[in-house]
C-alpha cells in the first residue's frame, strides 16, 4: 500500500480500521465486531507443520543432483524421495499431497533420470490448460539447463508454429501439450512421431483431479489409444500423475491409466498456520429462511482484508456471482478512496493476454485483489496470497481445499474463509461446520466405458491403427470391441477386411478425420465469442452451454464489472453482440427440464412406491429470464427466450409416488406437486452431499411415471435426479444402491430442520406461498405415506 | 441395457446395403487390372505410355526449384509422382489406394499406376514404389511436398517398412506459383494445364468425388469409377510432366510467353541469383498491357541495372516507373540515394528527395532535404 501511486486516490483517508494491516488484525476485528464474531460458525487453526526431509536418492544421476544442487537444494521432501523410488522400482504412481507442497519434482525426478541416462529418452507432460503447460515448459528448461542436458522441451498445442514442430517431434526429449492436442494433433499423426514414441518413458499426468465426468472419461480413452500407439512403436511408457487431495487418487489414477498405480500421499512439506473460517450470514427473513446473500456479505468481508492490505483472492460460483461481487467490492473501496484498479475480475472468458497480464501484476503486487471464478484453481502460480474467500460452497470439500490452497505461506498465519449462502448444500455444511476440518474429500468419478465416449475414442483408434484379431482396447474386452467395431463397420466407418491369414482386420474407411469431430469437454472447440457493438471488438468468449443461460438475447452480460445488454444471438455464426448500458439490475435465466425414461435398468416395487434406474433422455430448454435488482435483489421484471432446446442421453434414479398415494393425502394437488418438490429438493441435498459430488453435477427434475409430466395431467409423479454429464458416471447407480439411506436421511434432513413451514435449507427455496400450502408438512405427509420413517 | 444395446441407442439410420467382405485372394480388383505376382504380393499395376515432353537440364531444375540440391543430378531418371487418397486430412488413417509414377524411357513417358487391393494390402504397392524411388535421382510433383509424400512415408512406418532414403524434391506446385503469380491467381493443376498447356480434360472425373469411388470400390467391388480414377490420375502425372517440360521451355527462352510470365520469370531469375536473365525477362515484362505489372517490371528492372552498375539505365527505368506507381515516394526515395550518392546529381537527388516524404522519418528526412540543398548549392558555387 505505501507504493501507491500519486493519484486521485493517493490520499488514504486516516479512519481507525484502517490501521489494521496483516490477517491477525483483520482476525482480531472480526472477533471484535459484533456484526460479525456472531456469524463465525467455525473458526479454527490447521497446525503449521515441519519439514521432513530425505537424502537425495543415491540412484539419482549425477547431472540431476547438480541441477537441485543448483536450485540450492540439498535433500528432498520424504513424498518425493518416495515417489521416486518407486518409479525407479518400475511402477505407476500417483502423488496426492497439498497445494504447493512440491508434487512437480515428484515426476520431475524420474523424467530428469531417464533423460539423463539415455540420450532417446522422451517423455510427455498432459496438462489440463494450454497456460499450465507454457509455465511449466519455462520452469523444465531452467532445469534441463542447471542438468546439463541438451534433450530440450517443447510446448505442442495449437500456438506452436509449424517449423517449431517439426523439431519437436524430432528433437525434443520432453513435449509439454493437453489432451486435446494429444487427441487431434498427435495420436492421428503418430507415425511422424515414431522417434518419439519409441523413445516415450514416461507420460506425466498433473492435474489428474481436474479429468473428472465426461472430460476424465475421454483423456482415459485418449491414453487408451496413447497406450496403443506406444506399443505399436516398441515403447509401454509409465505414468506418474500428480493429483489435489480427492477422496480416491489411487482407485482415480488406476481407472485412468488402466494400472494399478501406487499412492504417494504423505507430505513432507513444512506448511504455515492456517486459519479456517466460516461464515453463516445472518437470518433476515426467518419465515422463508433466507439469509442475508453470501455475496455481498463475502465483498464486505474481503473489503475488510483488502483496505487491510493483505493479498486475497475471492472465489465466486459463478461468472455473473464474480462480476457482480467486482462491482460491489470496487464501489466500496471507492468509497474509502483506494483505487478500484487493485481489484480484478479473472476468469474463463477472458481472452489470454488480459489474462496473463492479471496474473503478472497480482505477483508484481499491483493488485491486491483477484475475484475469480475456479480459474485459478488449476496451479498457475500467482504468487503468494494471504488469504481466501469463497462465496458460496464450490460443490465439494475438494475443490474447497483447492481453492484455499492458493493461500498459504511457509510460515506466518494465511486465511481460509468460506462464506455459505442460503443454498441448501450450504447450510448443511454451515450447520455441521465443525466437521469441516476432518471431512473426506470427494471421489473424482469417470466412466471410460461410458459407450457414447468409447465408441467415439474406438473410431480415433481405428484411424491410428487398424484393428486386429482379437484385439481389446487396454481394459476393454476384445469381445465388447468386436461388437463395437461391427456397429461401426454397419455405419460404414470401418471397413473389415479379412487377411490372407484368416484373420480379420478393421480399417478405417472414410473420407473423415474423426478426432476433429470428438471434442473431449462438454465445453470447447465451439465455443462463442462476445462482440462489443459500441467498439466492434471481440472482448470474451464463452462455452456453447453457458450460451443458453447468459448470452440470450436482452440478458445483462457483465465483464469486467461493467454490464453489457445481449442485443443479437447469431446461434448459427456463433457471436453475440453486445453493448454497454448501465442498467440497476442483472439478468437470471429460467430454464425448464424434461426427463423421459428410455430404458429402465433396474427396479424396486415397495408397496407404496416404485424406485429405479436407467438411460433417460433430459432435454432442457432456457424458457425465459428474471431481472433482479442490483443490491436489493428484487425480482424486477421477466422476459421470454426463444433458444433451442439441449438434449442428452444419460443415467437417472426416479422415485415414483403412485397416484393412490397421492389422492389419499387429501390436500389440493397443486399442493402436492409443490410439496413433491420440495421433497426431491431434500432429496437432492442428501444426495449430493452422501456421494461427495458437486450439486450441479446432478439435475433435477419432478415429471410423470413414464417421463412427460408437465403441467396438470401428471400422472402417479416422479422424482428424477440426473446425471449432468453425458452418458453418465456412474452416479445414478451408486444413488440407487445406497436408495434407502438416501430416503432415510431426507427423512432426517426434513425432521432435523429447526424452520417451522420449509426453508431453503430443507425443502428448498420456493414461491413465497410456500409457507400457506405447507410445504414442509406436506412433504413429511408424503414420506409418511411411502413408509418413509426416521431412525430416530 | 447391456452394450449391444446402448449401441442401438447411438445409431444413425440403418444402412441397407449389406456388406461385402472378401479375402484378399480374388481381389475384384483383378477385373480392372490382371495382377502381376511380385516378391512381395500380388500388385495390381498398369503401365502407359507416351511421347515424352522434352525436360530442361538440371541447372534448370535447380533455378525452377530454387533449390541448389537439384543442380547435378541426373535428369533422365527423375520419377513424377502424384497419388489418389482417401482423403485429404492426412494422418495415419489416409490412404493413397493409387500410386502413380511416371519415369523417362527410350523417349517416351512411362506411367505405373499402382493400385491397392484392399486395405491392409499396401506391401507390394509399398515396396514397387521403394524401388523406383530409390532408381530416381529425385522427385517431381505438384504439391506433393507437404501431401503426397509425408502420406507415403507414414504408410512405410505403419507397415513397418524402411523409407526410401530421401531424394531431392521439386514441388511444381512452388515452381509454377513463382512464375505464374502475375498472370493466375490460383494454381491448381487443373486450371494450370488448362492455361499453359491448353490441355482440356473431358469427363474427367473431379478431385472431391475420388475417396467415394474407392469406398464404393470396397463395399460393392464395383471398379467402374476405379477406372475413372485411374485415367484422372494418368492424366494428372502427364501434364505434371508436361508442366516441368513448359517451365523449362520458358525459362530457356524456348517458348514465348506472355510479359506477365515474364515477370515471374524474372524474379525467379533474380532470387536464383542469373542477372543477365533477370534483366531480359524484366525488359519483356514492361511491354504488358497491365501497368501494374510494367510498374513492377520497370522497378525490377532498374533493380537488377544498378546492380550491374548500369546507374543510368537504372535511373532511366525507375523515372519512367514513377508514373505508373499508385504511391511513389519509395521509388523517390531509391532514386534520390542513387542521384546523390552514385549519379551525383545533387540537383534531381533533391528534387525525388522532396517527393519522398511520406517514408521518411521527418528528421531523416529534414537531415537529408537540407544535405542535398547544400551540395545543390556547393555544385553551383563550383561552377
Amino acid at each position: 500500500m505505501q507504493t501507491r501511486s500519486q493519484g486521485p486516490f493517493a490520499g488514504v483517508r486516516k479512519s481507525p480500521w484502517q490501521r489494521v494491516a496483516g490477517v491477525d488484525a483483520v482476525l482480531e476485528q472480526w472477533r471484535g465486531d459484533r456484526h460479525v464474531a456472531p456469524n463465525l460458525v467455525l473458526d479454527e487453526a490447521l497446525p503449521s507443520a515441519e519439514a521432513v526431509f530425505a537424502p537425495f536418492p543415491s540412484s539419482l544421476a549425477p547431472p540431476v543432483v547438480t541441477a537441485l544442487r543448483a536450485r540450492g537444494l540439498s535433500s528432498l521432501y520424504t513424498h518425493q524421495a518416495e515417489a521416486y523410488e518407486l518409479s525407479q522400482a518400475g511402477r505407476d504412481v500417483v502423488v496426492a499431497t497439498p497445494t504447493a507442497s512440491g508434487k512437480s519434482l515428484c515426476y520431475l525426478l524420474p523424467v530428469l533420470n531417464a533423460l539423463a541416462l539415455d540420450r532417446e529418452a522422451r517423455a510427455l507432460f498432459l496438462f489440463p490448460t494450454k497456460a499450465l503447460s507454457r509455465d511449466q515448459e519455462a520452469s523444465l528448461h531452467t532445469f534441463l539447463q542447471q542438468a546439463g542436458l541438451e534433450h530440450g522441451a517443447v510446448t505442442f498445442d495449437g500456438d506452436t508454429p509449424a517449423d517449431a514442430r517439426r523439431s519437436a517431434r524430432e528433437r525434443s526429449g520432453v513435449i509439454l501439450t493437453n489432451p486435446d492436442m494429444l487427441h487431434t494433433g498427435i495420436l492421428p499423426h503418430h507415425a511422424g512421431w515414431a522417434r518419439f514414441f519409441a523413445g516415450l518413458k514416461y507420460v506425466v499426468v498433473d492435474e489428474l483431479h481436474a479429468y473428472r465426468g465426461v472430460f476424465g472419461s475421454h483423456l482415459a480413452n485418449v491414453l487408451r489409444r496413447l497406450e496403443r500407439v506406444a506399443r505399436f512403436h516398441g515403447s509401454t511408457p509409465k505414468f506418474l500423475c500428480a493429483s489435489a487431495t480427492i477422496g480416491n487418487p489411487k482407485e482415480h489414477a488406476s481407472k485412468m491409466t488402466g494400472r494399478d498405480v501406487q499412492l504417494v500421499s504423505q507430505s513432507g512439506a513444512p506448511r504455515g498456520e492456517r486459519r479456517v473460517l466460516v461464515y453463516n450470514p445472518p437470518v433476515v427473513n426467518a419465515e422463508l429462511g433466507i439469509r442475508q446473500s453470501s455475496i455481498k456479505t463475502a465483498a464486505r468481508l474481503t473489503g475488510d482484508l483488502v483496505k487491510a492490505g493483505v493479498p486475497t483472492l475471492l472465489f465466486g460460483q459463478s461468472r455473473n456471482g464474480v462480476e457482480v461481487m467486482l462491482k460491489y467490492l470496487r464501489d466500496a473501496l471507492a468509497e474509502v478512496r483506494i483505487d478500484p484498479d487493485v481489484v480484478h475480475a479473472y476468469r474463463g472468458g477472458y481472452l489470454p493476454h488480459a489474462r496473463r497480464e492479471i496474473e503478472n501484476r497480482l505477483r508484481h503486487g499491483e493488485v491486491k485483489c483477484v475475484v475469480a471464478t475456479s480459474a485459478l484453481e488449476l496451479g498457475i502460480d500467482v504468487g503468494s496470497l494471504d488469504a481466501v474467500v469463497c462465496a458460496g460452497w464450490p460443490g465439494s470439500v475438494a475443490a474447497l481445499w483447492q481453492r484455499f490452497g492458493r493461500a498459504g505461506r511457509r510460515q506466518g498465519t494465511s486465511l481460509s474463509l468460506l462464506v455459505t449462502s442460503s443454498a441448501p448444500v450450504d447450510q448443511y455444511v454451515a450447520a455441521t461446520a465443525k466437521h469441516l476440518l476432518s471431512a473426506p474429500a470427494e471421489q473424482a468419478r469417470i466412466d471410460p466405458d461410458n459407450v457414447e465416449v468409447l465408441v467415439q475414442h474406438l473410431k480415433c483408434a481405428a484411424f491410428e491403427l487398424p484393428f486386429e484379431g482379437d484385439e481389446g482396447f487396454r481394459d476393454v474386452p476384445a469381445g465388447q470391441v468386436r461388437e463395437a467395431l461391427g456397429y461401426l463397420t454397419e455405419h460404414r466407418v470401418v471397413h473389415e477386411v479379412t487377411t490372407p491369414g484368416g484373420k480379420a482386420t478393421w480399417h478405417w474407411s472414410a473420407d473423415a478425420y474423426p478426432a476433429n469431430d470428438v471434442s473431449l469437454r462438454s465445453i470447447g472447440w465451439d465455443n462463442f465469442v462476445i462482440i462489443d457493438r459500441s467498439t466492434d471488438t471481440t472482448m470474451a468468449e464463452m462455452d456453447w452451454r453457458s450460451t443458453h443461460t447468459m448470452l440470450h438475447e436482452q440478458a445483462i452480460y457483465q465483464h469486467e464489472g461493467r454490464q453489457f445488454q445481449v442485443e443479437k444471438l447469431d446461434f448459427e455464426n456463433h457471436k453475440a453482440f453486445v453493448r454497454p448500458v448501465e442498467p440497476d439490475y442483472y439478468t437470471d435465466a429460467m430454464t425448464f427440464t424434461k426427463v423421459t425414461v428410455m430404458s429402465r435398468a433396474q427396479e424396486t416395487k415397495a408397496p407404496t412406491y416404485e424406485l429405479g434406474t436407467g438411460d433417460v433422455s433430459v432435454v432442457e430448454r432456457v424458457v425465459g429470464y428474471k431481472k433482479i435488482k442490483f443490491h436489493t435483489h428484487e425480482n424486477v421484471g421477466y422476459g421470454d427466450v426463444r433458444l433451442p432446446e439441449m438434449q442428452m442421453h444419460t443415467t437417472a434414479v426416479w422415485l415414483t409416488v403412485p397416484e393412490l398415494v397421492v389422492q389419499l393425502l387429501n390436500a389440493p394437488r397443486p399442493d402436492v406437486m409443490d410439496a413433491l418438490r420440495g421433497l426431491l429438493s431434500a432429496m437432492h441435498t442428501v444426495a449430493a452431499v452422501g456421494l461427495m459430488v458437486d450439486p450441479r453435477d446432478l439435475g433435477q427434475c419432478v415429471g410423470g411415471r413414464d417421463g412427460d409430466g408437465r403441467g396438470s395431467t401428471l400422472f402417479d409423479p416422479t422424482l428424477y435426479l440426473y446425471d449432468s454429464v453425458p452418458g453418465g458416471v456412474g452416479l445414478a447407480s451408486r444413488l440407487y444402491d445406497e436408495r434407502e439411506a438416501v430416503l432415510r436421511r431426507t427423512r432426517d434432513l426434513l425432521d432435523g430442520c429447526a424452520c417451522d413451514e420449509g426453508c431453503p435449507a430443507c425443502v428448498g427455496p420456493g414461491a413465497v406461498d410456500a409457507v400457506q400450502r405447507g410445504r414442509k408438512t406436506l412433504a413429511l405427509a408424503v414420506l409418511s405415506a411411502l413408509g418413509i420413517t426416521s431412525l430416530n | 441395457m447391456d452394450f449391444k444395446a446402448k449401441l442401438g441407442l447411438l445409431a444413425r439410420p440403418a444402412v441397407s446395403a449389406p456388406v461385402v467382405t472378401r479375402p484378399q485372394a480374388d481381389s475384384p480388383l483383378s477385373a480392372l487390372i490382371p495382377p502381376t505376382v511380385t516378391a512381395a504380393g500380388a500388385l495390381h499395376v498398369v503401365q502407359s505410355r507416351s511421347p515424352a515432353p522434352a525436360l530442361p537440364h538440371a541447372a534448370t531444375l535447380a533455378v525452377l526449384g530454387l533449390d541448389e540440391s537439384l543442380a547435378a543430378l541426373d535428369v533422365s531418371r527423375l520419377v513424377f509422382l502424384d497419388t489418389e487418397t482417401t482423403g485429404l486430412s492426412g494422418g495415419a488413417g489416409t490412404l493413397p489406394f493409387l500410386v502413380g509414377l511416371a519415369f523417362v524411357d527410350g523417349g517416351e513417358l512411362v506411367v505405373e499406376q499402382l493400385h491397392l487391393s484392399g486395405p491392409g494390402a499396401e506391401r507390394p504397392v509399398l515396396a514397387r514404389l521403394s524401388e523406383r524411388v530409390d532408381a530416381a535421382s529425385a522427385i517431381v510433383s505438384f504439391n506433393g511436398r507437404s501431401f503426397d509424400w509425408p502420406l507415403l512415408r507414414t504408410r512405410f512406418v505403419m507397415n513397418r517398412l524402411t523409407p526410401p532414403a530421401p531424394r531431392p524434391h521439386l514441388d511444381l506446385l512452388h515452381a509454377s506459383r513463382r512464375v505464374l503469380r502475375h498472370w493466375q491467381r490460383e494454381t491448381r493443376l487443373s486450371t494450370v494445364e488448362a492455361a499453359v498447356l491448353d490441355v482440356r480434360r473431358v469427363g474427367d472425373l473431379e478431385s472431391a468425388q475420388v475417396p467415394a469411388a474407392w469406398f464404393d470400390f470396397l463395399r460393392t467391388g464395383r471398379v467402374a469409377t476405379l477406372a475413372r480414377v485411374l485415367s484422372h490420375n494418368l492424366q494428372d502425372l502427364r501434364s505434371t510432366a508436361a508442366l516441368l517440360g513448359w517451365l523449362g521451355a520458358s525459362w530457356g527462352e524456348h517458348v514465348p510467353v506472355s510479359p506477365e510470365v515474364s515477370l515471374g520469370l524474372g524474379e525467379v531469375a533474380e532470387r536464383a541469383r542469373v542477372p543477365f536473365k533477370a534483366e531480359r525477362f524484366f525488359e519483356r515484362a514492361t511491354s504488358s498491357p497491365v501497368l501494374d505489372v510494367q510498374a513492377r517490371a520497370l522497378v525490377a528492372l532498374g533493380r537488377v541495372q544498378r546492380r550491374r552498375g548500369a546507374l543510368d539505365q537504372a535511373a532511366a527505368s525507375w523515372e519512367r516507373a514513377v508514373p505508373l506507381c499508385e504511391d511513389a515516394s519509395t521509388l523517390h526515395l531509391a532514386l534520390s540515394r542513387l542521384y546523390e550518392h552514385r549519379l551525383r546529381d545533387a540537383r534531381a537527388a533533391e528534387r525525388h528527395a522532396l517527393l519522398a516524404r511520406p517514408v521518411e522519418a521527418p528528421v531523416v528526412h529534414a537531415r537529408r532535404v537540407a544535405r542535398l540543398a547544400r551540395k545543390r548549392q556547393l555544385v553551383l558555387a563550383m561552377r
